[in-house]
C-alpha cells in the first residue's frame, strides 16, 4: 500500500511539473513579446533602450532554456514571480482571494451534489413515467444555460426586483448563496446525467434482479444496491467538478463583483498579466491532483475489485 | 399424494414495443408438484425463460402477462405488488443463469445471503448472518464462514452458483426455479452443481421448474419433461415417454440434433494420414508475466499437436485449460515464448514477415462469436470477399468468388447485400466459414464455432462443416469444450487442462477407453447418461 | 438439406448471455426517419439548428434591420412587433443585432470544435492504434491538460495570443483537444478488440488496411456524436469569453458580448440580457438534443 502511494504521490508531482510547463510554454514561449504587452499597456513614446531595460529587468534578455529553469527553480521555492498590474508577489495575491473562492467552491459543490444526486435519485426511483421523463429534462437544460446569463438573471430577480440577496460584495452568507446556485447548476446538471445514467444502468444488470428475486422492495433495491455500484463512477469525476467549479467562479465572482481568485483572474486575463495567470493555472492543476489523489485512495476502499497496485497491465491471455 | 405446488394456466406474455408487440409466450400451462422435477425445455426464443421469469415476477414492466400463476392455490397475478414481493425469495426462490453477473459486487456473500431474512424479517440480523453460513455449508461451500465475509469477485464461478443457491434456498421456499443454472459453467462444475440442487431439492421436498436447452441436461434430472418452442407449448410428459417415444416432430428434431445423447453412435470415418502433418506444433509454451509474483503465468505449457491434411483435431478443454491461446499460436496471431509451429513443413518463428503473410492463405480462423466476428457496416459479400482483397485481388473477381462461397455455404441467394445485423447467429456463422474459406486455405482453425448456437442449428453448422471437409480435402483444428460435439466431427482428439495436454488418440479410443484420470472425469461429466 | 433460418438464436458463451438482435427489414433507414418524426423535441431542434445556421451565413434572411444603425428617439424598448427583441441604449434593434451576431458566434464555435476534433482524434487515433509507449506518452500528456479546467486553459491562451474572436475559437479549441483525444482513443480500443479485427488480420490484411477499412468507420460513429455535442459546449465557451470581455470588439454584436452590454441596463432594460442569452440557451439545448439523437440512433 506504501508503495502505491509513493507512486500516486510521485506521478502527482509529474503532473504538477508538466502543468507549470505547459502554462510556462503557453504565457512565455507563443509569440508575442512580454515587455511589447506591458508597454501596450501604458503610453507610446517610450524609448528602444528603456524597453531593453525593461526587458533586461524582468530576464526576458535571457535563452529560453534559462529562463525556465530560473521560473521553475523559483517556483518550486514557492515564488511565483510578481504581478505585472501592481507589483505584488503573485502568492500573496493567490492567499487573498483563496477564501472567498473556497467558501463559494464549497457551497456550490454541496448544492450541486445535492441536487444533482436528488434528481438522479428521485428519477430513477420513481413508478411514474411522467415525473422520470420531466426530471431527466432538467439536466440537459442546465447544462446548456450560460453561468454569466443565469447569473444575471437571478440578480435581477432576487437582488434588484425582490430584495432577498445582496447585489454586491463579500458581506455574510446571504451574498454567497446567489452566486453558489449560479455555479452549482451546470455541476448539478452533470452530476445528475452521470449519475442517473449510472443508476439505471445499475437497475438494469443481472444481480439487481437476484435482489428483486428475493422479495426485495424497489427502494431496498435502489438505495442498498444499485447507488452503492452507481456512486463509484460519479466519484471519477470529482477532480474534474471541481476544477469546473474552480474555472466557473471567473465568471460568477465577475457577475457579482464578488473579491476571490476568480475575479483575480479575470483582471490579470484583461491586463494580460502573465505571472498571475500561471499561478492561477498552477492552482488550478495542484487542486485537482491533490482532489484526484485522495479519490485514489478512497476507491480501493469502496470497490474491492480495484486493488492498489502498480498499473502493470494484467496480461491474461 | 403430492400437493400441487405451481399451477400456470393459459399463460400470455407480451413485450409491448415501439414498432411491434411480440409475443414470447402463447397460452402455456403447466403444474409443479411438491417434490417433482420439470425440465422445461427449447431453444432460444422459445419463450421458457420468459414463462420462468413471469412465475417469478420478474419480467420489465413493458411485457403484459395474463393468464393465471396459482402458488400453493393462490394467483399471483391477482394479488397486489406488496403481496407478491412477500412470496418471492421465501416461498419462490430463483437461481439465475450467469453466477458471474449475478451477485452485488461491492457487497459481501454473507451479507447478500442473509438479506432473504432480513427482508421478510424471519430473523435477526446476528441469527441471519449464522443462518447464511449455515446455508453456504448446504449449497456445498468450503469453509463458509471465511466465504461469507469475501466479496464475489473472489469466488470462482461454480463457487458464486453455489451462493446463489443457498440465496435461493436459505429460507425453504415450495418451489425452487432454476434457469439455465448451468449453461455458464464448465461441464465437470455443472454435474456438481446440478447434483447439489438435486440434493437439497429431494432432502426439503421443494418443487423443481429447471429450464434449460439441454436435452441432455432434462434427461438426467427431471421426473416430467415439458417441451416449448416458439412461445407454445408443444409436448408435456414423463421423461422416459418423450426420450423413448416422442409424440411431436420438433422434439424429435431435438433429439436427433442433441449431441450428448448419441455418445454411443459410431464415429465418422476419416481418410488415413498421409506423410508428414499439416501443422506440427512442438514444445509450445506461451507465458504471460503476473505483477507481483517471480513465476510467469503459463496458459501454454509444452504443447505438442499434429493435425494431418484433410483429418480433424478435436482440442477439447474446459475455460481456461488454453486451448484458444494455443490456436492463437497455431496461426502466429501471437508469438510463443518458446517452443515449434511448423506448418506443411516450414517452421513459422522467423519468418519474414511478408514470407508470413504469404503462407497465411494457406491456414484460416473462424471465431466463437458470430455477433462479433462480423465486420458492422460491410455488406456480407465485401465481408467475404475481403480475404481477397487483402491480396490484392480486384473488386469483381473477389466478389463472383464471394458469390460462389456464399452458395457453398448454403445461404440463400441475397444474404449477400445484407449486412450482419439482419442475419441470424447460425447464418452468421455460415458467413464467416465462407470467408474463412476464400483464400483456399487447407487448414481452418475453428475456435468454439458451435458453442454460441441453438442445438438444431449446431447439428447444421456440423454438417456442413463435414461437407465441406470432404469437398476440399481441407484439415480442422476443432477447439471446443462440449465433449459430445467433438465425438461428432473429430477423427483425433487432443484433451488440454491447465496448459498442458493430457492425453491424445484417435476419437473412438478416447471415448471408449479414456486413460487419463481427467478425460475420465470430462466424460463422467457429460450429461444425458440415463440415456446412454 | 433444409436451412434454419430461426431469427433469434441462443448465444449463451461461457460468461455473458447475450441476447441475439432481431432480423431487422432493409428499410432501416426509411424507419428511422419515420420514428424520429414521432419526437417532437428531436425534430424542433434540427429545425432551430436550422435556422440558426442560415442566420449565420444569411443574416438578412431573418433581419433586414441595420444592426449598427442607431436610432436614439428608440432607445430601451421593450419587445414589440417592430422590434421582437426590444432596442438597446442606443436604439439599435437587438434582434438584428442578435441574428446579426450569430455569424460571429457560429462561426467561432465551429473553428474551436474542427481545431478541437481534427487535432484530438489524430491523437486518439495514434494512441489507440499504435498502442506502446507512444500510447503512453500521449495520454500523460494528455491528463495535464485535463488538469487545468478548460475555462483556464483558454484563458491562459487568451492572454498569450491577444483579444479578438478567432483568437478565442482557437483557445476554446485547445482546450477541448484532451477530451476529443481521450474519446477516439478509447473507441479505437474498444473496436480493436473486436473479433473482426482478428479476422481481419488473420485474412491477410496489413496494418493500414486494417486501420482504413476496419477501425476507422467503426470508432468514426461516437466521435461524430461528440463533435455535435462539443459544438454547443463550445458555442457556451466562445460566449463566456466574449462576456468577459475578450471577443468581438463593440460595437461588432456577438452573442456573449450582447449579453454583456445590458449588464448596466439590469433593473430598467430586462429584455438586453435576457434574448440574447436565451438564443444561445436554445441553441445549446438543440445541440444537445441532436448529439443525444444520435446516439440513440446508433443503439
Amino acid at each position: 500500500m506504501t508503495g502505491y502511494l509513493v507512486r500516486r504521490l510521485g506521478q502527482a508531482v509529474v503532473v504538477l511539473w508538466a502543468a507549470w510547463t505547459v502554462a510556462w510554454l503557453v504565457l512565455w514561449a507563443l509569440p508575442g513579446d512580454a515587455v511589447e504587452v506591458r508597454l501596450g499597456i501604458e503610453a507610446n513614446g517610450v524609448t528602444p533602450e528603456q524597453a531593453d531595460a525593461l526587458r533586461a529587468s524582468m530576464g526576458l534578455d535571457q535563452p529560453w532554456p534559462v529562463q525556465y529553469l530560473t521560473g521553475l527553480g523559483r517556483a518550486l521555492t514557492g515564488d511565483l514571480g510578481t504581478s505585472w498590474e501592481n507589483g505584488r508577489p503573485v502568492t500573496a495575491l493567490l492567499a487573498a482571494g483563496l477564501q472567498a473562492t473556497l467558501a463559494l467552491t464549497a457551497l456550490a459543490l454541496l448544492l450541486a451534489v445535492v441536487f444533482g444526486a436528488g434528481i438522479a435519485l428521485l428519477a430513477t426511483g420513481t413508478r411514474y413515467r411522467r415525473l422520470n421523463r420531466a426530471l431527466l429534462n432538467l439536466p440537459p437544460l442546465g447544462v446548456a444555460v450560460p453561468g454569466f446569463w443565469l447569473g444575471l438573471i437571478l440578480l435581477e430577480v432576487f437582488s434588484f426586483r425582490l430584495s432577498l440577496f445582496p447585489a454586491i460584495g463579500n458581506e455574510g452568507f446571504a451574498s454567497l448563496v446567489l452566486p453558489a446556485v449560479t455555479l452549482a447548476v451546470p455541476t448539478s446538471a452533470l452530476i445528475a446525467q452521470l449519475l442517473s445514467r449510472s443508476l439505471q444502468d445499475a437497475l438494469d444488470q443481472p444481480w439487481a434482479d437476484t435482489a428483486r428475486a428475493k422479495g426485495a422492495r424497489p427502494s431496498r433495491v435502489l438505495l442498498g444496491h444499485a447507488l452503492r455500484n452507481a456512486a463509484l463512477p460519479a466519484l471519477t469525476i470529482t477532480g474534474l467538478i471541481v476544477g469546473q467549479l474552480l474555472s466557473g467562479a471567473v465568471v460568477a465572482e465577475t457577475v457579482f463583483s464578488r473579491t476571490g481568485l476568480g475575479r483575480l483572474t479575470a483582471s490579470a486575463v484583461t491586463a494580460q498579466d502573465t505571472p498571475v495567470v500561471q499561478g492561477i493555472v498552477l492552482f488550478a492543476a495542484l487542486v485537482f491532483v491533490v482532489v484526484n489523489l485522495a479519490v485514489d485512495l478512497l476507491y480501493p476502499l469502496l470497490d474491492r475489485r480495484i486493488v492498489p497496485r502498480a498499473a502493470a497491465k494484467a496480461s491474461r491471455p | 399424494m403430492s400437493d400441487t405446488v405451481l399451477q400456470v394456466r393459459d399463460l400470455e406474455v407480451t413485450y409491448r414495443a415501439k414498432q411491434d408487440d411480440v409475443a414470447a409466450v402463447r397460452g402455456v400451462s403447466l403444474t409443479v408438484d411438491a417434490g417433482e422435477t420439470v425440465a422445461l425445455v427449447g431453444e432460444s426464443g422459445s419463450g421458457k425463460s420468459t414463462t420462468a421469469l413471469a412465475v417469478a415476477g420478474l419480467l420489465p414492466a413493458r411485457a403484459a402477462v395474463t393468464g393465471a400463476l396459482e402458488f400453493r392455490g393462490r394467483d399471483l397475478t391477482q394479488v397486489g405488488r406488496r403481496e407478491r414481493r412477500s412470496v418471492l425469495g421465501v416461498g419462490i426462490g430463483l437461481v439465475p443463469q450467469d453466477p458471474t453477473v449475478s451477485l452485488n459486487p461491492v457487497r459481501r456473500i454473507g451479507d447478500q445471503v442473509a438479506e432473504v431474512l432480513l427482508i421478510h424479517r424471519r430473523a435477526r440480523r446476528s441469527q441471519a448472518r449464522a443462518a447464511a453460513v449455515e446455508a453456504l455449508a448446504a449449497a456445498g461451500l468450503d469453509d463458509p464462514a471465511i466465504r461469507a465475509r469475501q466479496y464475489p469477485h473472489e469466488l470462482s464461478g461454480g463457487m458464486r452458483q453455489r451462493v446463489l443457491i443457498a440465496i435461493a434456498l436459505i429460507a425453504s421456499p415450495a418451489l425452487l426455479i432454476a434457469d439455465e443454472p448451468t449453461s455458464a459453467l464448465d461441464v465437470t462444475v455443472q454435474r456438481q452443481i446440478l447434483d447439489r440442487i438435486g440434493d437439497l431439492v429431494q432432502r426439503n421436498g421443494t418443487g423443481l421448474l429447471l429450464v434449460t436447452h439441454d436435452l441432455a441436461v432434462a434427461a438426467d434430472r427431471a421426473d416430467r419433461i415439458v417441451v416449448m418452442s416458439q412461445g407454445r407449448i408443444v409436448e408435456d410428459g414423463p421423461v422416459e415417454q418423450i426420450l423413448r417415444d416422442p409424440a411431436h416432430p420438433y422434439t424429435r428434431s431435438l433429439l436427433d440434433a442433441a449431441p450428448a445423447l448419441h455418445l454411443s453412435g459410431p464415429v465418422t470415418a476419416a481418410p488415413a494420414p498421409a506423410g508428414r502433418p499439416l501443422l506440427a506444433v512442438r514444445g509450445l509454451v506461451k507465458a504471460f508475466p503476473v505483477p507481483g509474483r517471480k513465476a510467469a503465468f503459463r496458459a501454454v505449457d509444452a504443447v505438442d499437436l499434429d493435425v494431418a491434411a484433410g483429418r480433424t483435431l478435436g482440442l477439447v478443454g474446459e475455460s481456461g485449460s488454453g486451448k484458444s491461446t494455443t490456436a492463437r499460436l497455431a496461426l502466429r496471431l501471437i508469438d510463443p515464448t518458446a517452443g515449434s509451429v511448423v506448418f506443411d513443413g516450414v517452421e513459422l518463428a522467423g519468418l519474414p514477415a511478408a514470407r508470413l503473410r504469404e503462407l497465411r492463405r494457406r491456414f484460416q480462423l473462424v471465431q466463437q462469436n458470430p455477433y462479433a466476428a462480423l465486420h458492422p457496416k460491410l455488406s456480407v459479400i465485401d465481408i467475404v470477399a475481403e480475404p481477397l482483397r487483402s491480396f490484392g485481388e480486384d473488386r469483381r473477381t473477389a466478389r463472383d468468388r464471394a458469390t460462389e462461397l456464399l452458395d457453398r455455404v448454403q445461404l440463400p441467394a441475397g444474404t449477400g447485400a445484407r449486412r450482419a445485423a439482419e442475419l441470424s447467429g447460425g447464418q452468421r456463422q455460415r458467413v464467416a466459414i465462407a470467408r474463412a474459406l476464400a483464400l483456399q486455405p487447407d487448414l481452418v482453425v475453428l475456435d468454439e464455432p458451435v458453442s454460441a448456437l441453438d442445438v438444431r442449428v449446431q447439428a447444421h453448422i456440423l454438417a456442413l462443416l463435414g461437407d465441406l471437409q470432404r469437398d476440399l480435402a481441407v484439415g480442422y483444428l476443432f477447439i471446443s469444450h462440449d465433449l459430445a460435439v467433438v465425438r461428432q466431427i473429430c477423427h483425433d482428439v487432443a484433451v488440454m487442462y491447465r496448459g498442458r495436454i493430457v492425453e491424445t488418440g484417435s476419437a473412438g479410443k478416447i471415448f471408449a477407453d479414456p486413460e487419463h484420470e481427467y478425460t475420465r472425469r470430462l466424460l463422467a461429466a457429460v450429461p444425458g447418461t440415463a440415456v446412454r | 438439406m433444409t436451412l434454419d433460418l430461426e431469427l433469434v438464436d441462443r448465444t449463451a458463451t461461457a460468461g455473458t448471455a447475450t441476447r441475439a438482435p432481431a432480423a431487422r427489414s432493409t428499410g432501416r433507414h426509411w424507419g428511422a426517419a419515420r420514428s424520429s418524426l414521432r419526437r417532437p423535441g428531436l425534430v424542433l431542434s434540427v429545425l432551430w439548428l436550422a435556422a440558426v445556421l442560415i442566420a449565420a451565413v444569411a443574416p438578412g434572411v431573418f433581419a433586414s434591420t441595420d444592426p449598427l444603425r442607431a436610432a436614439p428617439r428608440l432607445k430601451l424598448q421593450p419587445p414589440s412587433w417592430e422590434h421582437p427583441f426590444g432596442t438597446d441604449q442606443l436604439g439599435r434593434d437587438l434582434f438584428s443585432r442578435t441574428v446579426h451576431g450569430t455569424g460571429l458566434s457560429l462561426g467561432s464555435a465551429l473553428i474551436a470544435v474542427a481545431v478541437g476534433i481534427v487535432v484530438g482524434s489524430l491523437v486518439g487515433l495514434v494512441a489507440g492504434f499504435v498502442r506502446g509507449p507512444l500510447d503512453s506518452g500521449l495520454m500523460r500528456a494528455m491528463d495535464v491538460l485535463l488538469a487545468i479546467p478548460a475555462l483556464l486553459l483558454s484563458l491562459a491562451l487568451v492572454t498569450a495570443l491577444g483579444f479578438g474572436t478567432v483568437k478565442v475559437a482557437i483557445a476554446v479549441g485547445i482546450a477541448s483537444i484532451a477530451a476529443c483525444a481521450r474519446v477516439m482513443r478509447s473507441e479505437v480500443l474498444r473496436v480493436r478488440e473486436s473479433p473482426y479485427i482478428e479476422a481481419a488480420r488473420a485474412g491477410g490484411a496489413r496494418w493500414f488496411r486494417v486501420l482504413g477499412r476496419h477501425v476507422l468507420p467503426n470508432a468514426a460513429g461516437p466521435v461524430l456524436v461528440l463533435a455535435v455535442m462539443e459544438f454547443g459546449t463550445a458555442v457556451l465557451a466562445v460566449s463566456a469569453l466574449s462576456f468577459l470581455g475578450y471577443g468581438a470588439v463593440p460595437p461588432t454584436p456577438e452573442w456573449g458580448s450582447l449579453v454583456s452590454g445590458g449588464r448596466d441596463f439590469l433593473g430598467s432594460a430586462w429584455w438586453l440580457t435576457v434574448m440574447p442569452g436565451l438564443t444561445i440557451v436554445l441553441t445549446v439545448l438543440a445541440t444537445g438534443r441532436v448529439s443525444q439523437g444520435g446516439r440513440e440512433g446508433r443503439e
